[in-house]
């Protein structure tokens, strides 16, 4: 007897692209999953996707497609789980080649599997964000970021005074 | 330029990790980038305030003038005083910690050493003046005791919240005095550990018992106790405890004596919720070989076995062997490398594995550990192919620290 097909899902992004995407494919996003789950007919309108892009959706579906019939995290034991993955900065190889993109791909694929509810997703791209970060000077992290400098000396003075306890002895 | 949230910012800066030194220098440099940075990486920076023996190498400061700094910026910056969640001090028995707790009022954690050079101490008197305060606080719910003599056992009664604790090199007072009735209101232990407790079977018996009735222990999810005493009296002490437990353990560590006769001392068939069993082979290798067999029995009756770790496995006992007899999926840690890589990767039981782990316990030095990597990969060239098997090295150094997570997790 022949397996069952697999369900498939249409998705359509804030730039009006569209996917069409196996059922378990999409489920590794939480919010998707949820969403599937609330509709109980069959619809055929796309699920619409109005914070992610069509070039972000098709990296978080290579993603997700290369990740597919991995267990999900369950709800007791997702806290711990955080702590665990915190702690080590490893990431796989795929996982890494996956990851190498420019800076703008990168950060826009991290707010994607952070709305998509994407655990893993966010995961990899936080440990690259954090593995940019180490070692740079706050000048160099502002670079990095864009971001402008907005404290007078005597705030950083201070700032400094505060944290002394923590300073490399 | 893509605009970041500020928890998304935060969950970068999450994983700032490496030893509390290499932390504390990212983080410090991150509070210096904005005001918003500032008001991110500050909080992480205060939640987990260590001060122990890692900081002490060539000590620019004593412990005492980092306390007194970090007392004084408390004081004169109060919002920093509820970001501290954790203190670990490790401290000599003449410095007072108290004036430093007492502006701590949000602390969940606190692990308290007396300085690994020195005998087991005593509180002193301020501090054990000010305990039942910190106890009483409904945040305080992780303890660890390093070298401290004579703790007042009945102190544990005012620590309702108390969930995690850890004792090492720990005495007691009190002992024999009238233990709390069974339904008088006490801690409920999630996690409860003894390690390098070194005591006699009289006291690991009084303390076992006085531990029933001074804890609530329906809820022990974990329990660890390595002693390293290879006393088979003690051990069997210790298993009497774990079946007093059992219907609640997930999580067990033991360290069982060589004798190769102490393994039918655990009831397994009563850990039916277990889903984690460490067991410690410290001890030279020629003893610990005896110890596997019974310890391969243990495991195929457990009910529900999860995964195995096993540290410091004997040379004479190959992972490959011992693979091959247990029906489930085993994380390994051991220190010498393996010999036997290749009948591993030809072996059936290897496509049980889920992490493989070298842990290099000999080396401090990070080089080391990457050799062993390099050793691993030459001589499992299939290993990184598959997905199901990730591998790390480490160092004793952060192992250690690692298990002092775990347990506090």
């Amino acid at each position: 007897m022949a397996a069952p097909a697999t369900q498939q899902i249409k998705i359509r992004c804030n730039d009006e692209k569209e996917f069409t995407v196996d059922r378990d494919v999409l489920e590794r996003s939480v919010l998707i999953k949820n969403m599937l789950e609330d509709v109980t007919e069959q619809q055929d309108a796309p699920i619409p996707l109005p914070n992610v892009s069509g070039p972000v959706m098709a990296k978080v579906l290579e993603y997700c497609t290369h990740h597919r019939g991995e267990p999900l995290p369950s709800a007791d034991t997702e806290q711990s789980q955080d702590e665990t993955r915190k702690r080590t900065t490893d990431i796989s190889e795929w996982d890494q080649k996956f990851i190498t993109v420019d800076q703008e791909m990168l950060f826009e694929i991290i707010l994607a599997a952070n709305y998509l509810d994407i655990k893993s997703l966010l995961d990899v791209g936080c440990k690259t964000v954090a593995n940019m970060i180490k070692g740079k000077t706050p000048e160099e992290i502002r670079k990095l970021f864009n971001i402008v400098n907005d404290f007078t000396p005597e705030e950083e003075a201070q700032i400094k005074k505060e944290n002394e306890w923590a300073e490399d002895r | 330029m893509v605009e970041l949230p500020p928890e998304i910012i935060e969950t970068f800066l999450e994983y700032l990790n490496g030893d509390t030194l290499e932390r504390n220098t990212h983080l410090l440099r991150c509070c210096l980038v904005s005001k918003s940075w500032y008001s991110i990486a500050q909080p992480l920076l205060f939640s987990a305030v260590r001060m122990t023996r890692g900081h002490w190498e060539s000590p620019k400061r004593s412990a005492k003038q980092m306390i007194q700094i970090l007392c004084k910026t408390l004081e004169e910056s109060s919002h920093t005083r509820r970001y501290i969640q954790t203190l670990s001090v490790e401290v000599k028995s003449t410095t007072s910690i108290t004036p430093l707790l007492r502006l701590l009022k949000d602390l969940r954690c606190l692990r308290f050493a007396f300085s690994h050079t020195q005998a087991p101490s005593t509180l002193p008197p301020d501090l054990l003046l000010y305990i039942p305060d910190l106890f009483r606080s409904e945040r305080f719910t992780s303890l660890s005791l390093t070298s401290v003599r004579d703790f007042p056992l009945s102190l544990f009664a005012q620590c309702l919240a108390l969930q995690e604790l850890a004792l090492s090199r720990v005495t007691f007072s009190g002992l024999d005095d009238a233990l709390p009735r069974m339904d008088a209101p006490r801690p409920q232990l999630r996690t409860f550990v003894l390690f390098n407790v070194s005591w006699d079977e009289v006291t690991i018996f009084s303390w076992l018992t006085a531990s029933r009735s001074s804890f609530d222990l329906s809820k022990l999810t974990t329990f660890i106790a390595m002693d390293r005493s290879d006393s088979p009296g003690i051990y069997e002490k210790i298993c009497e405890f774990v079946s007093f437990v059992s219907g609640s353990l997930e999580n067990l560590s033991l360290d069982p004596p060589t004798d190769g006769q102490s393994s039918g001392m655990l009831r397994v068939d009563r850990l039916r919720n277990l889903r984690t069993i460490s067991v410690w082979l410290l001890q030279d290798a020629e003893d610990s070989i005896n110890l596997l067999p019974p310890i391969l029995d243990i495991l195929r009756k457990l009910p529900n076995p999860g995964i195995l770790e096993m540290v410091e496995l004997p040379s004479e006992f190959p992972p490959s062997r011992f693979l091959n007899e247990l029906p489930l999926s085993a994380e390994i840690m051991h220190s010498q490398g393996w010999t036997e890589f290749d009948s591993l990767l030809s072996s059936s039981a290897f496509h049980n594995l889920r992490v493989v782990k070298i842990t290099a316990y000999e080396v401090e030095d990070v080089p080391t550990g990457l050799e062993y990597i390099g050793l691993f990969t030459r001589a499992l060239p299939g290993l990184f192919e598959s997905d199901k098997l990730c591998v790390e090295a480490t160092t004793v150094s952060d192992y250690v620290s690692r298990q002092e997570q775990i347990w506090f997790a």
